[in-house]
């Protein structure tokens, strides 16, 4: 990875919730998670850009 | 079927019924196109009451068939659910006519209103005019303007015969008037008689409708979770000298999480930060979109309960 670092600050309760997907398995990191996330948005904001068929 | 209570109520009127849990409430049309307000009550607490924007947020503008009627937070429990409704055409928007609006609209000194016809029938059970509470509107045909968010209500398009059927999740006091309104289109500008009964749900109906009596959720709170467990008598409001402020969760911290992105998505991110609609740097568009993907994909579906999930 090329490493573009992005500091999010995140409260109590979200970390809670960060480390629920943690534990889920969506990622290894609470790093992770928010990386994964980012790139599921990315990825529902091209199919919903797609014309419909 | 035999109905426990079977009565007509008169253009002008209304009336206060118990309805226990288990129990199937019906409101029906006698000769049609006539509005009705509906409030409730837990019977054994009247400070639990319906609460139409817990209901509106969870079965939008037009509740019917399916659909519960929920109490207000901090209770926030199913009441009743809707088990027929062959007009559908109720509405959780409009507030309750009263007759403060038909005063300054209309110049009236004395008008049929709900929020008095209300708290008339109410008081049968020692409930004052600051109880009312704003209704499930029946039969009350309303639009929303896409554009403007404007509310409007349309021609009243029930029919006689028709009718709106609730079983009670709970022992509850329901209350419900002829709307008042008859210089305003709402009843098609006559008042007209209401049909309302109350049976026993079927052995079907309690298999498939009724919910259990306990709390799925920790925070629909009941008295005992209280601070103060007593209702005011004083209508005077004076400050606590010894209280101490006791937040649910406080003070709120915050901690840094450092994201590694790849080249692709360092590149989207700054699209995303450019383009300026999630946000206006790079940290604020990666949490926008990161727990707007959480909303989307994580977050646990709105209650849709049925017995089986207790």
């Amino acid at each position: 990875m090329s490493g573009h670092l992005v500091a999010v600050e995140i409260n109590q309760q979200q970390a809670e919730l960060l480390d629920r997907l943690v534990a889920a398995g969506v990622g290894a990191s609470r790093s992770e998670v928010i990386r994964k996330g980012f790139a599921g948005f990315c990825d529902d904001l091209m199919a919903s850009a797609e014309p419909a068929e | 079927m035999t109905m426990r209570l079977d009565h007509v109520l008169e253009p002008g009127s209304g009336k206060a019924v118990e309805v226990r849990r288990g129990e199937v409430i019906r409101v029906e049309q006698l000769e049609g196109g006539q509005c009705a307000d509906f409030n409730a009550f837990n019977l054994h607490d009247y400070r639990e009451f319906f609460h139409t924007g817990r209901t509106r947020v969870l079965h939008g503008l037009f509740p019917t068939t399916g659909d519960m009627l929920w109490s207000a937070p901090p209770r926030e429990r199913p009441m009743f659910t809707i088990l027929a409704d062959t007009a559908g055409i109720n509405d959780i928007s409009f507030p309750r006519c009263t007759g403060v609006l038909f005063e300054y609209a209309w110049g009236y000194a004395t008008h049929t209103n709900c929020q008095d016809i209300l708290a008339e029938a109410e008081r049968e059970y020692g409930l004052t005019p600051d109880d009312v509470h704003d209704s499930f509107n029946l039969w009350m045909n309303t639009k929303v303007d896409a554009e403007t968010g404007r509310l409007s209500v349309e021609r009243n398009t029930s029919r006689a015969g028709d009718y709106v059927e609730l079983v009670a999740h709970f022992d509850c006091l329901v209350v419900v008037s002829v709307c008042g309104a008859d210089v305003f289109n709402t009843s098609n500008f006559s008042l007209k008689p209401l049909r309302l009964a109350v049976r026993p749900a079927t052995d079907r109906e309690r298999t498939d409708w009724l919910l259990p009596e306990t709390r799925r959720f920790a925070n629909q709170r009941v008295v005992e979770d209280f601070k103060i467990k007593e209702i005011r008598a004083e209508r005077e409001l004076s400050r606590d000298p010894a209280y101490v402020a006791e937040w649910p969760r406080f003070p709120i911290t915050t901690t840094s999480v450092e994201v590694e992105l790849t080249d692709d998505e360092y590149r989207q991110l700054d699209a995303l930060t450019s383009e300026g609609s999630f946000g206006e740097t790079d940290e604020d568009v990666l949490r926008y979109t990161f727990f707007t993907w959480c909303l989307g994909h994580w977050m646990q579906p709105r209650p849709t309960w049925s017995p089986d999930l207790g």
